[in-house]
């Protein structure tokens, strides 16, 4: 578990710096560093004013359990998302507004498509479901998807 | 279970999206490129499909979706289109989830009582039927639409805005406004 400052909200009052153990939370990149950083210390996060100092966790607990017919459907959803989302791709580039729209239509298809995703049980890389796909992607023929499915199955 | 191939991009494309998240880039670079893959052989099989006509789609819990596949053949599912016909066969499309899916997945995730699924459904439900006005507006008025002014879409929701600056607060999840990006 490590500090980490969102820069967003940072105010520059240096409160972190005076409370920092180790001096991870001064360096040249206006990040904390990370090595330095004393395993859930958290000096920085409660002395920090403007709260941009959070604790970024290495275990994550396991996801609550998803009811398995809701989270078919949601992947039906996805699904249907999928199709709509490679739709708008299809349009003709013959009118700028229209190529526009369906530019729009693309990113928002995959938004929907990647909450679909959240909710039906693969919210975190580390949940059963994300490293069942992994496992089964790193078993396909085609090898640019199986040395990266593998290379992430190692991370 | 593991589900369809077409899932898989937006799958792996939140899977980067929580890993950058965490703060481990190198991760989430990997799951973007995977992400981006399995979308173009996602549809380069569609493409292969439709050209041998066969019709052997994987289909969804949902009983409906028979319907949905003959759809699938529509103009506009593969290869290129005119614009007004994708956005034709999008907005046929979004009316069918709004008439089925929602409203049943609404209710299993009721049932199950997943407040989770809920309001991803429920904002859902909100950015299609905006979208679907969006498109009906495109095709009544054509490109003056767009004339003087630009889309953002939400980051968050994937609510589509148009007009000439993100607004200050997201009208469907409340995100403010620099969780908007122009579309160019």
């Amino acid at each position: 578990m490590y500090a980490s400052r969102n820069i967003d909200l940072c105010t520059k009052d240096c409160l972190c710096l005076f409370v920092c153990p180790t001096g991870a939370t001064d360096t040249e990149t206006g990040q904390i560093d990370k090595n330095l950083c004393l395993d859930g210390c958290r000096l920085c996060v409660d002395a920090c004013p403007s709260h941009a100092i959070y604790l970024v966790m290495s275990n994550y607990a396991d996801p609550k359990h998803k009811d398995e017919t809701l989270a078919g459907a949601l992947m039906g959803l996805l699904e249907s998302k999928a199709d709509q989302e490679a739709v708008a791709r299809s349009a003709a580039a013959e009118n700028p507004g229209a190529q526009k729209l369906a530019r729009a239509l693309q990113k928002s298809m995959r938004i929907l498509a990647e909450d679909c995703a959240r909710e039906g049980g693969f919210m975190l890389p580390q949940s059963a479901a994300s490293q069942a796909l992994l496992a089964e992607l790193a078993q396909t023929e085609d090898q640019q998807i199986q040395e990266l499915a593998v290379k992430l199955l190692e991370k | 279970m593991i589900p369809s191939p077409k899932t898989f991009p937006a799958i792996l494309s939140n899977l980067a999206k929580a890993t950058e998240k965490q703060q481990r880039e190198d991760t989430a670079q990997l799951f973007r490129q995977l992400s981006e893959i399995t979308r173009t052989r996602t549809e380069s099989a569609a493409v292969n499909e439709s050209a041998a006509g066969t019709r052997t789609r994987a289909g969804t819990r949902i009983e409906n979706k028979v319907e949905n596949d003959a759809k699938n053949e529509a103009p506009g599912a593969t290869g290129e289109g005119s614009a007004e016909a994708s956005l034709t066969a999008v907005r046929e499309r979004i009316t069918q989830d709004l008439e089925n899916q929602y409203p049943q997945i609404q209710k299993l995730a009721e049932s199950a009582n997943d407040r989770g699924a809920q309001r991803a459904l429920k904002w859902a439900q909100k950015v299609t039927t905006l979208q679907k006005s969006l498109i009906d507006r495109y095709l009544l008025k054509g490109e003056e639409l767009l004339a003087d002014s630009s889309l953002f879409v939400c980051e968050a929701c994937g609510f589509i805005f148009l007009g000439k600056t993100a607004p200050e607060i997201c009208p469907v999840c409340k995100a403010p406004a620099k969780r908007f990006s122009k579309v160019s």
